[in-house]
């Protein structure tokens, strides 16, 4: 990548705080990201748009990992204010429980994968 | 048997207390040569060991830059383990080395695992001291003055450029000129000089071929060498990462005994491609380069290395760290980069010279560029007596050499000079893997800068030696050999000795 998919981001972020339409703001990046060769990318920068917007919106970007499908999903996501992005993955890894990761930075991890993890290590 | 595993797992289950914290995470964003960047992490400290949790196991990794937006650190494990979107843990230590006893007789990596398939290093790994690889200097006050020698078996070195526990000693020269054979005369010395403390020795192979350390370590075992040795491994095909590390390594096992008031020697094989690696590990984290596209704390990274290498005082045990760095130069120039910033860090240099090499002169050390900055405090008095003779008339030799062609035109003192240097300089001439302990040193020394050997033909010269040390050996033991280990040429001995050689001329003739 030209440049790294935070930098697309926090100027995404600096030019929608002078008030310019969102609509304006994404055809300009779209012409930007082919002209810098990483349309490829988009996906990527997107999610570092929405994660970024999200922060700066006083909300936090939360990621909840299950081990299967789950039919509380949904009352999982309403326990979050309005302002939180939440997204729930399946993660078999996991093997039960839940792992909670907030802005990709903090983590709750209650599965059982990290519970075997411990106690083999102690 | 099963019925007790199943005791002794159910009680570790129900002792288990798993607590549910919130803990500070990052994510790789980018894995690529050795290095990764990590996002979030804000908290990580410098050189911090971090872990990197793959798909099939954790992978250590080491805090390198501290950017506002990512951390780049540099793998420690096996990359093609880490993809993006990995977790990574701070463990909030910093990387250390187990050390002890055990690790002698051992070939380790830069962490401290073993290569030699010897099996478990620590038996108790709990028990075992762990020493950080990055540790601060002796202070001036934990220090003392060089005053013990260091005796490393060549009798260029030991008579001219005296090397003393706790020195930093720089062996530099172009490639294929012996320097490797110097350092390895040097650890062999050390099983043979019984008159002090038995010096543990540690090999840090730095780029080298694998062929090379093994046959290194080969030589090592069948002198028995290896009862006092260390050897840690970073050869050419392991990452830059461990190339870096492998010499603080060496460093901090080296620590490990001086504080038990022990004398260690380290061997650094060689510092030129340490300078390498790190240069490759700070140009992919992005580290602005400077001259040569060394980054610009080249110098500091040697300095602190090099720095502690020292003679600890009494109080703190008196033990000592002596270290000889190698670098290599390219078409001899000493005044390149690299060979400049270690040359002033270190308490001296010895210089092999290709032109000497090819001559056959080997070692092919140049005495006149070669300097020791402790000198004659770590000399023996023996010693001291018959070296201040020899680099006099090696010097005058030097500088009469450009007219040795022109020998039947000289006058007679010149010409007793040239052939008096040409003799020395035979005398100093020394088969690789054989040094030779300082008392035999000093007695032949003494016969040829006294003129005992002024009269014996050049090609003869090492064939009369031999037979010298053969027959003091034999018949002298207890009158010339064992008084002088005590490192005085006292009256007595030295008539014994002149007596001797007196009495073996007589016999070969």
């Amino acid at each position: 990548m030209r440049y790294p998919a935070h930098v697309y981001a926090h100027t995404v972020r600096d030019v929608m705080s002078q008030g310019i339409s969102l609509d304006d703001v994404l055809q300009g990046l779209a012409r930007m990201l082919v002209k810098n060769g990483d349309a490829t990318h988009s996906e990527r920068i997107g999610l570092a748009i929405e994660e970024e917007l999200t922060k700066s919106h006083g909300g936090k970007w939360v990621t909840l990992e299950v081990a299967r499908e789950t039919n509380v999903s949904e009352r999982l996501k309403k326990m979050f204010p309005i302002s939180d992005r939440v997204t729930l993955h399946v993660n078999p890894g996991l093997i039960a429980g839940v792992r909670i990761t907030i802005n990709n930075e903090e983590e709750i991890d209650m599965s059982f994968e990290r519970k075997v993890k411990q106690l083999f290590v102690m | 048997m099963s019925y007790d595993l199943v005791e002794k797992l159910k009680k570790e289950i129900d002792s288990f207390q798993g607590k549910d914290v919130v803990q500070k995470i990052g994510t790789v964003i980018e894995v690529g040569d050795g290095i990764a960047k990590i996002s979030g992490l804000r908290e990580t400290l410098s050189q911090e060991l971090l872990t990197i949790e793959g798909a099939k196991g954790d992978v250590p990794a080491l805090a390198f830059n501290l950017e506002d937006t990512f951390v780049g650190v540099v793998i420690l494990g096996d990359p093609l383990l880490i993809k993006v979107g990995d977790r990574v843990r701070k463990t909030g230590r910093v990387l250390s080395i187990k050390v002890g006893e055990e690790l002698v007789g051992r070939v380790v990596n830069a962490l401290g695992e073993p290569l030699d398939g010897k099996g478990v290093i620590f038996k108790n790994p709990e028990k075992a001291k762990e020493y950080a690889l990055e540790r601060s200097a002796p202070s001036v006050l934990a220090r003392e003055s060089v005053g013990t020698p260091l005796q490393t078996g060549i009798k260029a070195i030991d008579a001219m450029i005296p090397i003393g526990r706790g020195q930093r000693e720089l062996l530099i020269g172009d490639r294929q000129t012996g320097k490797t054979a110097i350092a390895l005369d040097a650890i062999l010395n050390q099983g043979q000089d019984k008159s002090r403390q038995q010096v543990i020795c540690i090999y840090v192979a730095v780029g080298q071929k694998n062929a090379k350390v093994a046959r290194i370590t080969k030589i090592l075992e069948e002198s028995g060498a290896f009862q006092y040795t260390i050897v840690v491994s970073a050869p050419s095909s392991a990452p830059a990462s461990l190339q870096y590390l492998a010499p603080f390594a060496g460093c901090a096992i080296g620590e490990y005994f001086m504080d038990q008031g022990k004398d260690a020697l380290i061997v650094y094989d060689d510092l030129s491609k340490h300078a390498d690696a790190y240069r490759q590990l700070s140009l992919l984290l992005r580290r602005p380069p400077g001259r040569e596209a060394y980054p610009g704390d080249i110098f500091y990274l040697h300095a602190r290395l090099l720095e502690r290498a020292a003679k600890l005082s009494k109080e703190k045990g008196g033990g000592s760290l002596t270290a000889l760095p190698i670098i290599e130069t390219k078409l001899s120039d000493v005044s390149a980069y690299i060979p400049t910033n270690v040359i002033s860090i270190t308490d001296g240099q010895i210089y092999v010279e290709p032109n000497l090499f090819h001559q056959g002169v080997r070692p092919a050390i140049n005495a006149g560029l070669s300097v020791s900055r402790v000198g004659s405090a770590a000399q023996t008095k023996a010693m001291k007596k018959v070296a201040g003779r020899l680099r006099l008339e090696l010097a005058q030799f030097r500088e009469l050499q450009a007219f040795v062609q022109f020998a039947s035109d000289l006058d007679q003192a010149t010409r007793e000079k040239i052939q008096r240097g040409e003799l020395l300089t035979e005398i100093l001439k020394q088969v690789d893997g054989a040094p030779i302990p300082f008392e035999r040193q000093v007695i032949v020394l003494y016969a040829a800068v006294n003129g005992y050997m002024d009269d014996i033909v050049l090609a003869k010269v090492k064939a009369f030696e031999v037979g010298l040390l053969d027959t003091i050996q034999k018949l002298h033991t207890k009158t010339i050999l064992e008084p002088l280990q005590k490192g005085e040429l006292t009256s007595e001995i030295e008539e014994a000795l002149k007596k001797a050689i007196t009495d073996y001329k007589q016999m070969s003739k």
